[in-house]
């Protein structure tokens, strides 16, 4: 048996060793792969986009508190059935969990971040939300801050896990699916129009994280999923591009006695009353379609 | 039957050899540059968070990248870079992502420095260019490194208005 086992593991290790030299007798040919990959990223254009966790530190302000009738509720992670709608559901309850931290709202903290779990499991990402991290919540042995670390960290160990993997389209239907909840959320924070409602304003300023979002899902709609999704969003999308911009400002670099830079002033977003409606129905639309 | 447990124990250090051999070579082929934004780039002070927009990637000398980021009114970013490479001179550029292409900082105005911080009072999209310069000499020319960025922020401090006395 000890036999079968030393020769397994030195087959194993030969085969990889093989692997090793094969690639660099091809050193050439993969040198010339990795150029050409390298033309093709230099062509692309990366787009990144704020997280859940950053949006919702975003919008934060003293005078709002948590509101529980706006998560989706756990029960429903049994609906998601097929593999995308698991992904987006998974950016959902992401979201949810962004914004159960940021509010400080740990007795949901254990509940979502179980179902986050459970997802991530069903479409393989199994590193980044650990049940261990579940034990601890569980056990009250986090405080709020330290649960704040772990969804930003969870977050990001996800994000290069995707990444890392190639499965970037993966990542565009997360995603999704957390700025669908995002939008929701803060729309339902917010209330009715106002021009002097600061949120109004905070929410006017993510009109460019979501056309970064909605350009990335673009680039990956070769993928049939990733296309569908962003065809359910592109109505929001015209909305977004109808909020008027003002250029009249330039944009100023000035420096502080620090030597810190400071930017000022710069294209100006002006979103009225009706727009503001129009985007505010199609997210409602956009998240019941999701959930 | 001494030879025997030599011969065994001889068996069970070879695995454990083997096994530790399997492990490093896995852990060689996974490397890349994952993280590397996150182990090699400079951080700021405390009072920063990281940004989820941080990225690593492979390049190769003469090569230039970009990706484009958003920044919030309101708050102040930190944005440091870091690389393998040996030389020095690996320009990054912030261009205001509009149609004027504002460049807002260029390192190759301020000694080729690594990190900058800047406060921002509107939405923006930022481009983040990097640009390492051809070196036709350089032993590693056909090896492709890793280049990070690593990006922080936080809330811009505002002074409390009418503070009277405690």
């Amino acid at each position: 048996m000890r036999g079968i086992l030393v020769f397994f593991l030195v087959s194993v290790l030969i085969a990889g060793g093989c692997k090793t030299s094969g690639r660099k007798e091809n050193s050439t040919q993969r040198n010339d792969s990795l150029a050409t990959q390298q033309e093709k990223k230099f062509q692309t254009v990366y787009y990144r986009f704020p997280t859940p966790n950053e949006v919702f530190t975003f919008i934060k302000s003293e005078n709002l508190a948590f509101n529980p009738a706006l998560i989706n509720p756990v029960s429903n992670v049994q609906k998601y059935i097929d593999s995308k709608s698991q992904t987006i559901a998974l950016g959902v309850y992401i979201a949810d969990l962004a914004y159960i931290t940021i509010f400080e709202s740990y007795n949901n903290s254990l509940a979502y971040y179980k179902a986050i779990h459970n997802l991530s499991e069903k479409v393989r990402i199994t590193s980044a939300y650990d049940l261990e991290v579940a034990k601890r919540i569980e056990k009250n042995l986090l405080n709020l801050d330290s649960l704040k670390n772990i969804s930003v960290e969870s977050y990001s160990s996800m994000v290069e896990f995707l990444i890392m993997n190639n499965r970037e389209t993966t990542l565009a239907l997360i995603a999704a699916g957390a700025y669908a909840e995002c939008f929701y959320i803060a729309f339902n924070l917010s209330g009715n129009y106002s021009s002097s409602n600061p949120l109004v304003a905070k929410i006017i300023d993510l009109k460019y994280a979501f056309d970064n979002l909605y350009s990335y899902l673009e680039i990956y709609s070769d993928n049939q999923q990733v296309k569908e999704v962003a065809m359910d969003m592109k109505k929001l999308k015209s909305l977004f591009d109808k909020i008027k911009e003002d250029k009249t400002n330039k944009t100023i670099v000035r420096q502080d006695k620090n030597g810190n830079l400071i930017f000022e002033g710069g294209t100006k977003l002006i979103l009225d009353e009706k727009i503001y409606n129009q985007i505010r129905d199609e997210v409602f639309v956009l998240r019941q379609k999701f959930i | 039957m001494l030879k025997k447990n030599i011969f065994r124990k001889m068996e069970k250090r070879l695995i454990g050899i083997l096994f530790i051999l399997i492990g490093i070579h896995m852990m060689v082929e996974a490397q890349d540059c994952y993280y590397f934004h996150e182990y090699q780039c400079k951080f700021p002070d405390n009072t920063y968070y990281i940004n989820g927009q941080s990225r690593s990637a492979l390049f190769t000398y003469g090569m230039t990248s970009q990706f484009k980021m958003v920044t919030f009114g309101g708050e102040d970013y930190h944005i440091s870079i870091c690389y393998q490479f040996k030389i020095k001179n690996i320009r990054f550029r912030l261009i205001e992502d509009n149609e004027d292409k504002t460049v807002l900082f260029d390192n190759a105005e301020n000694k080729y420095v690594t990190e900058v911080s800047f406060s921002n009072n509107v939405a923006r999209r930022i481009i983040i260019e990097i640009s390492v310069p051809d070196e036709p000499t350089a032993k590693d020319r056909g090896t492709p490194q890793c280049v990070g960025v690593l990006i922080h922020s936080r809330k811009t401090y505002q002074e409390p208005k009418n503070k009277l006395g405690f």
